[in-house]
């Protein structure tokens, strides 16, 4: 398979993450959007790092994204637990006592 | 094979006596979450004074590899970090920053159990900084940068309320959503070059070989992630309502450390993306643009704002336009002065902070109006509001003046030598704003000394503690940075950058 199908690959997800992060309402849905978001690039970075068999710094690049990818998002299903309890909703649009 | 390893090894085991304050800051995570645990159950700031022992530790060490840097660069594992003076520099400020920050402690209603977290967190903020101020590699950047911003979205809602978990979320969500599209960006340019040592010259070589349009869309997305991280114009929206809720002493360190992490990467990020001046981009017009956006969005927000730490919010968005000022005008006048605002700035906000934790914390005052009349009750607590209000609008005698000097006579220098129009409507629009800034930043001597109090004189309370009395030295020193500037100016001169 040529290097830009995974090119086109990713750009199609970033695509959908980022429609996902900017349309949906749901907090989670958001996090799910930039799940999406890291796999694109993560996709590059892999198709990327077959281009140089020695120094496979794409590949561990994407090992370390999904690392983070998964503290971040523990972080923030603990928050949005949170917001669950006093809002008792997880809707972005209820969510706005700060204003100004 | 064999040998290459052992270069390896043998490089790595010579960069570890470089990397002694990160060594120290990682042991005192370790150690504060421990002693966090131990001290659950027993009354008084045991934590917190560990914390400050490491702290001072931190930076020891910084200041002792401050005295055996030489001029040129140390590259430490496998060229994944580079230490210069000028990193150097950036993590005395944040040592520092994070120092004061911490002194001026966290009380609240969960805050007893929770001091073993708060100080991990803050320290761990602290290492990610260290990281990214030393960071030559995109993965190292992208690590550090996730270091900072997690533990930053916990600290966000430490408050333990509605407000600070809201802001805790609006916080999780662009922060996230901004290092996803940082990561995308880091990816491509990744793919041009196929290499990720971004301060290496090949990295540009390859860079210069791109086109221009996917050229600029991945350097934007990355662009993207780091405005966000010093919340300059069209990335600032989560400022102010993190501002707002997040525990005082979480914000004073909020404006200050991760902010100016973000100015550490931006310096080097810059220095890349102009590609020798080959770009095809003009990156000082855009940077001009950006500027112009931060500034003019941070005051006349600031302008209408009632909650004082709203207000602060707005101005130190504002002070990260006059910070991208020093960006736009790029030569080796403009980056001293940098660090010298930066360094002026950590005392001023600090300082500001400290004094509204106070009124917040013995008064109960959250709002300009409720400042009203302070003046009668504490001569000396108005006039050292007075000074710092005047710093951070940039009026002599403070240091806020100095710095502001420094800054646009450097953008001055090099309207004059390269001629780009947009940074002269970036100076005439910075003075402007200048102007407008005086509105809000002066609207709190006006409420304290010729507004009548509200129903009753506030009552003269206690104001000697620790942290007033932090307060007063740091006053002093803004005043210091006005009349004698060139001990810290010489310091900063002996930092070189490498254009």
């Amino acid at each position: 398979m040529a290097i830009e199908h995974y090119f086109i690959l990713s750009a199609i997800l970033f695509c959908i993450g980022m429609t996902v992060i900017i349309t949906k309402k749901n907090a989670i849905v958001v996090l799910m959007g930039v799940e999406l978001i890291l796999n694109a690039a993560n996709i590059n970075f892999i198709a990327v790092s077959q281009l140089d068999n020695i120094k496979l710094g794409g590949q561990f690049f994407a090992l370390f994204v999904i690392v983070v990818a998964a503290a971040e998002a523990a972080v923030g299903l603990a928050i949005i637990l949170k917001i669950y309890k006093y809002f008792s909703t997880t809707n972005l649009d209820e969510i706005n006592q700060l204003k100004g | 094979m064999e040998t290459t390893l052992n270069d390896k090894l043998r490089d790595i085991t010579s960069s570890l006596s470089y990397f002694q304050p990160e060594f120290v800051i990682t042991i005192g995570i370790i150690l504060i979450l421990i002693a966090g645990l131990l001290a659950k159950s027993k009354k008084g700031p045991w934590v917190q004074a560990l914390c400050l022992l490491i702290l001072a530790i931190t930076i020891f060490t910084d200041l002792r590899q401050w005295a055996i840097l030489g001029e040129n660069p140390q590259h430490l594992f496998l060229s994944m970090l580079g230490l210069d003076k000028g990193a150097v520099f950036w993590k005395l400020i944040f040592g520092t920053g994070t120092l004061l920050a911490v002194f001026m402690g966290f009380r609240g209603s969960e805050a007893s159990n929770r001091q073993g977290e708060y100080h991990a967190l803050m320290l761990s903020v602290v290492l990610g900084a260290h990281l990214l101020a030393m960071a030559n590699n995109l993965l190292m950047v992208f690590i550090s940068i996730e270091l900072i911003s997690i533990s930053s979205y916990l600290l966000t809602s430490f408050g333990f309320n509605k407000n600070s978990t809201e802001a805790g979320v609006k916080y999780l969500l662009f922060g996230a959503a901004a290092s996803g599209i940082m990561l995308f960006g880091m990816s491509w340019l990744y793919a041009f070059t196929g290499s990720l040592d971004f301060f290496q010259p090949q990295f540009a070589q390859m860079l210069m070989k791109v086109d221009t349009v996917p050229l600029a869309i991945g350097c934007f997305l990355v662009l993207g992630g780091i405005l966000f991280k010093i919340s300059a114009a069209p990335m600032h929206i989560w400022t102010p309502d993190v501002y707002t809720s997040a525990p005082t002493p979480v914000v004073a360190f909020f404006s200050v450390v991760p902010k100016l992490a973000g100015f550490a990467l931006l310096v080097k990020w810059v220095i890349i993306i102009n590609l020798f001046g080959l770009s095809p981009l003009n990156w000082s017009s855009i940077l001009a643009v950006i500027a112009m956006l931060t500034i003019t969005i941070g005051n006349f927000s600031a302008l209408w704002q009632k909650n004082v730490k709203r207000m602060l919010a707005y101005s130190s968005i504002a002070h990260s336009g006059f910070l991208l000022v020093a960006m736009v005008a790029f030569s080796e006048l403009a980056m001293h002065s940098l660090l010298f605002y930066a360094a002026v700035y950590l005392i001023m906000n600090i300082a500001a902070f400290i004094f509204v934790n106070y009124l917040e914390r013995s008064y109960g005052y959250t709002n300009v109006d409720h400042y009203r009349g302070l003046i009668k009750a504490s001569i000396p607590l108005s006039i050292m509001i007075i000074v710092i209000m005047i710093s951070l609008a940039g009026l002599p005698p403070t240091g806020g003046f100095t710095a502001k000097l420094l800054i646009f006579t450097s953008l001055w220098e090099s309207y004059s030598t390269k001629e780009n129009s947009w940074m002269l409507y970036l100076m005439i629009f910075g003075l402007t704003n200048t102007v407008v800034s005086l509105f809000y930043y002066l609207r709190i001597p006006y409420y304290m000394i010729f507004k009548a109090p509200q129903d009753e004189t506030p009552k003269n309370k206690n104001l000697f503690s620790f942290e007033n009395f932090l307060g007063f030295i740091m006053v002093l020193a803004l005043l210091l940075t006005f009349f004698k500037p060139d001990g810290l100016m010489r310091i900063i001169n002996s930092v070189s950058f490498a254009f």
